[in-house]
C-alpha cells in the first residue's frame, strides 16, 4: 500500500520507536514525507522524523537532517545532533555549528556524536569546548572526548 | 471498586495446624470464624480477628468440645451453627456461642434427628430458619429446615422429601426477597450436568420445589453459587474441559423459571479448586489454578448477564486447596487501610491459613528537570482514570525539582529493560529517601535517541523518564512497563484501544485506553503495587 504523510506521521509518532526497524519499514519512499515532518509543529513528530532520516541514507534525508539542525525547536536540533552519529560522514560544518549551539543539551549530544564518528576534523571545536564552554560538565566531557578523536 | 481489590495485605502465618476440611464465615466485626476438621479428624472452631491492615490474629478456639466430623458447613443467626457429617455418617447440626473476646462454647445440637448425609451445605434464612442441603445416603438431594432453640438445641422442621433426584455436588444460595424465603440449589445432577433448582421455605419450615433450569447447562464440577446485588444468581464451575466457567442466571418472580443469561466463555483457564463471592459491584472467584496456586479473579456481571473478566491477583499467593472466600469489613482506618476479602485456605503443608486482600495502590514520586508540554497534573488525571479500571489507585507522593541541566537530555541507549547508560544511572541515583517499592518518574526535556519516555531503570531504583513531547498517556504507559507490561500489539495489527500499544499512545482511539485482565494480573502481582496505606 502506498504511503502518505499521515501514515508516516502515525508510524513515527510512537512512544518508544524502534528506529532501525522503523527506518527499514518506511524506506526511501518515506523520505519526502519525513523531510516535510521535520518542519511539523508537533515537536514529538518533528524530532522523531529527523532521527529516522538519519537512518535512511539518501541526499534528501541528509538535507532534511541539516534542516532539523537549523530548527528553532531545541528538541528537533537535539534529534538532529543525535542522528548525525548514524552517518558515516556527517557534514562537519553542521556538526560544528551544533557543537557551538546556544543550548547546552544540544552541545552535549553533538559532542557525543562527534566522539562516535571520531571526527578529528572537529578537534579544535572540541578543544574550545573543553576549555571555554560555560558548562563545567561539558568542559569535562569534552576533555574526556579529546583523546578518543581520530 | 471493591471487586478489584486484589492486593494481598497479610495472612495468619503459622497460627493454625493441619486440616482436612474447612468452612468459614465472616463475623460482624470483619473477623472470621473457621470450622475445620483437624489432623485428628475432629471438629474445631477458630475465631480470627482481622484488623484494617490485614493482620490476622487468632482469638480463640473451641478446643475439644466436638468429636469426629467432616463435610463441614457454617452459618449464623444469633448463634453460629455448624452442620457436619458425624463419624457414623449422619447429619448433625451443632450451635455455638462465639464471643468477641474469642471464646467459643458449644450450646447444643440436633441429636439424632437426621440420617446419613454428605456434601452438606447450610444457610441461615432471614427469619432464623437454618436450611441444610445435602446428599442423602441414597444419593439424592434433600433439603431440611431447622429451628434453633433458645437453649442451643436444634429442632427438625421439615424436608423436601423425594422432590429431587441424584446429585453428587451441591451449592446452596439464599435468594429470599419479596416473594418470601427462597433458596437455589446448584447441583451436579445424575448425568453430571449443572442444574439449578429453586425452592421455597415457608415460615413453618415446609419446603417446596418451585422450578429448575432443565438442560440449560452442561457438565460441571466444583459448583459454587452466589446471589448478585442485582438479584441474579451466578454459578461458577469447572466445566467439562476442566476450565473455570461462570454462568449468570435469572429467576422469575415466582421462582418457577430459571433462565440462563450468559457465561464467561473461554475467559479463564483450568482450575483445581473454586470459591465465589458476590460484592456490590461484581463477583470474585478464588481458584486453585492448574498449577495449584491461589488466584483471585474479578468479574463484572452486566444486568443482561454478560460476564466479563476484569482483573486477577497475579502470582501473589502460593499453593492452596479447600479455598474459601469471605468478605472483609471494608472499614478504613486512619491510614486508609482496609480489608475487602479474606481467603481461608489449606496450604501446601496442609495447614490452615487466612490471607487478607485489600485495595491496591501505587506510589509515584515526581522529579522535574523540564516541565512537559502536557501538564503533569493532566498525565496523573488520565493515569488514575486508566489504572482505576485495574483496581489500582495512583498516589502522587512528592514533587521535587532537580537542577541537573546536563541530564535534561538523557542518553537512554537502546532503552532496554535491565540495560542503563551512565546518565540513566546518575539520574536514577536521585531518589532522595524514596521507598524501595515506590516509583520515581523523572520529567526530562528529551532523550537521546528521541522517545516520549523510557522505562529502563537501574536495578533497585524503579522508575521511568518521561520527556517534554510525551502524550497524555505516556506516564501511564511507561509506568505499565515498569510494572512488567510489554507492548500488546500483534504482528499484524496495532491495538490502539489499549494503554500498552507500541503504536503510539498519541494515536490511541476511544480514550481512556483499556487494560486487559492478564495485564491487570501482572500489575496487581507486581512488588511495586501493594495494599493501600501500607508503609
Amino acid at each position: 500500500m502506498a504511503l502518505d504523510i499521515e501514515d508516516v506521521r502515525r508510524r513515527v509518532n510512537v512512544d518508544e520507536p524502534n528506529y532501525p526497524a522503523l527506518a527499514a519499514a518506511l524506506g526511501r519512499a518515506a523520505v519526502p514525507y519525513l523531510r516535510a515532518l521535520v518542519e511539523d509543529d508537533d515537536s514529538a513528530v518533528a524530532s522523531k522524523a529527523a532521527y529516522v532520516l538519519s537512518l535512511i541514507a539518501t541526499p534528501e534525508s541528509l538535507e532534511g537532517l541539516e534542516a532539523a539542525a537549523r530548527s528553532g525547536d531545541e528538541n528537533v536540533r537535539l534529534a538532529a545532533a543525535a542522528g548525525f552519529r548514524n552517518l558515516t560522514a556527517p557534514p562537519e560544518d553542521v556538526l560544528r555549528r551544533l557543537l557551538a549551539d546556544p543550548d547546552p543539551g544540544v552541545r552535549k549530544v553533538a559532542l557525543r556524536s562527534t566522539e562516535a564518528v571520531a571526527a578529528d576534523a572537529l578537534r579544535a571545536d572540541v578543544e574550545r569546548m573543553a576549555s571555554a564552554d560555560p558548562e563545567e560538565g561539558l568542559r569535562r566531557a569534552a576533555q574526556d572526548v579529546l583523546p578518543r578523536l581520530g | 471498586m471493591a471487586f478489584l481489590d486484589l492486593s494481598r495485605a497479610g495472612d495468619s502465618d503459622d497460627l493454625a495446624g493441619e486440616i482436612s476440611d474447612l468452612a468459614a464465615l465472616g463475623d460482624d466485626g470483619g473477623g472470621v470464624v473457621t470450622a475445620v476438621r483437624t489432623a485428628a479428624g475432629t471438629l474445631k472452631l477458630i475465631h480470627w480477628e482481622i484488623d484494617s491492615a490485614g493482620t490476622v490474629r487468632r482469638l480463640g478456639d473451641s478446643g475439644n468440645q466436638a468429636g469426629e466430623a467432616s463435610n463441614l458447613a457454617i452459618a449464623k443467626f444469633g448463634k453460629h451453627v455448624v452442620a457436619c457429617r458425624t463419624a457414623a455418617g449422619n447429619l448433625k447440626l451443632i450451635s455455638w456461642d462465639v464471643s468477641t473476646a474469642g471464646s467459643i462454647v458449644r450450646r447444643g445440637d440436633s441429636g439424632n434427628q437426621a440420617g446419613e448425609a454428605s456434601v452438606i451445605r447450610l444457610v441461615a434464612l432471614r427469619d432464623g430458619t437454618f436450611l441444610v442441603a445435602c446428599r442423602t445416603g441414597a444419593g439424592a438431594l434433600k433439603l431440611i429446615s431447622w429451628r434453633l432453640n433458645d437453649d442451643g438445641s436444634l429442632t427438625r422442621l421439615a424436608d423436601s422429601g423425594a422432590a429431587a433426584g441424584a446429585v453428587s455436588e451441591i451449592a446452596l444460595v439464599d435468594v429470599s426477597g419479596a416473594g418470601g424465603n427462597r433458596v437455589v440449589t446448584a447441583v451436579r445432577d445424575g448425568d453430571g450436568d449443572l442444574k439449578l433448582i429453586a425452592w421455597s421455605a415457608a415460615p413453618s419450615g415446609a419446603i417446596a420445589r418451585l422450578g429448575d433450569s432443565g438442560q440449560q447447562a452442561g457438565e460441571a464440577r466444583l459448583i459454587r453459587a452466589v446471589r448478585t446485588a442485582a438479584d441474579q444468581v451466578v454459578t461458577s464451575v469447572r466445566d467439562g474441559g476442566g476450565n473455570l466457567k461462570l454462568i449468570s442466571w435469572q429467576l422469575s418472580a415466582d421462582g418457577r423459571t430459571v433462565s440462563r443469561q450468559a457465561d464467561s466463555g473461554s475467559q479463564a483457564g483450568a482450575i483445581r479448586d473454586n470459591s465465589l463471592l458476590a460484592l456490590e459491584d461484581g463477583v470474585v472467584s478464588a481458584v486453585g489454578t492448574a498449577g495449584g496456586r491461589l488466584k483471585l479473579i474479578a468479574w463484572s456481571i452486566a444486568p443482561t448477564g454478560t460476564v466479563t473478566r476484569r482483573a486477577d491477583s497475579g502470582n501473589q499467593a502460593g499453593s492452596a486447596t479447600l479455598i474459601q472466600l469471605r468478605p472483609g469489613s471494608r472499614a478504613p482506618d486512619g491510614a486508609g487501610r482496609s480489608v475487602t476479602m479474606i481467603t481461608p485456605v489449606r496450604t501446601a503443608a496442609g495447614k490452615l491459613k487466612l490471607i487478607t486482600w485489600a485495595p491496591t495502590c501505587i506510589g509515584i514520586h515526581v522529579k522535574i528537570l523540564t516541565e512537559p508540554s502536557v501538564s503533569i497534573d493532566t498525565m496523573f488525571t488520565v493515569m488514575r482514570q486508566v489504572y482505576a479500571t485495574a483496581g489500582i489507585s495512583v498516589n502522587r507522593l512528592t514533587t521535587e525539582r532537580l537542577d541537573r541541566p546536563l541530564l535534561r537530555d538523557l542518553d537512554v541507549g537502546e532503552c532496554r529493560r535491565g540495560e542503563t547508560t551512565d546518565e540513566q544511572d546518575e539520574l536514577f541515583g536521585n531518589r532522595n529517601d524514596v521507598g524501595a517499592n515506590e516509583l520515581v518518574v523523572y520529567f526530562v526535556r528529551s532523550t537521546d535517541p528521541p522517545l516520549n519516555g523510557c522505562a529502563a531503570h537501574p536495578a533497585g531504583r524503579p522508575g521511568a523518564v518521561v520527556t517534554r513531547v510525551a502524550s497524555q498517556f505516556t506516564l501511564a504507559h511507561e509506568t505499565g512497563h515498569v510494572l512488567g507490561l510489554p507492548h500488546c500489539d500483534t504482528d499484524d495489527a496495532c491495538l490502539l484501544d489499549r494503554l500498552m500499544t507500541g503504536c503510539g499512545t498519541a494515536n490511541i482511539t476511544s480514550p481512556p485506553p483499556d487494560l486487559i485482565a492478564v495485564e491487570v494480573g501482572t500489575m496487581q502481582g507486581s512488588s511495586l503495587t501493594s495494599a493501600c496505606g501500607g508503609s
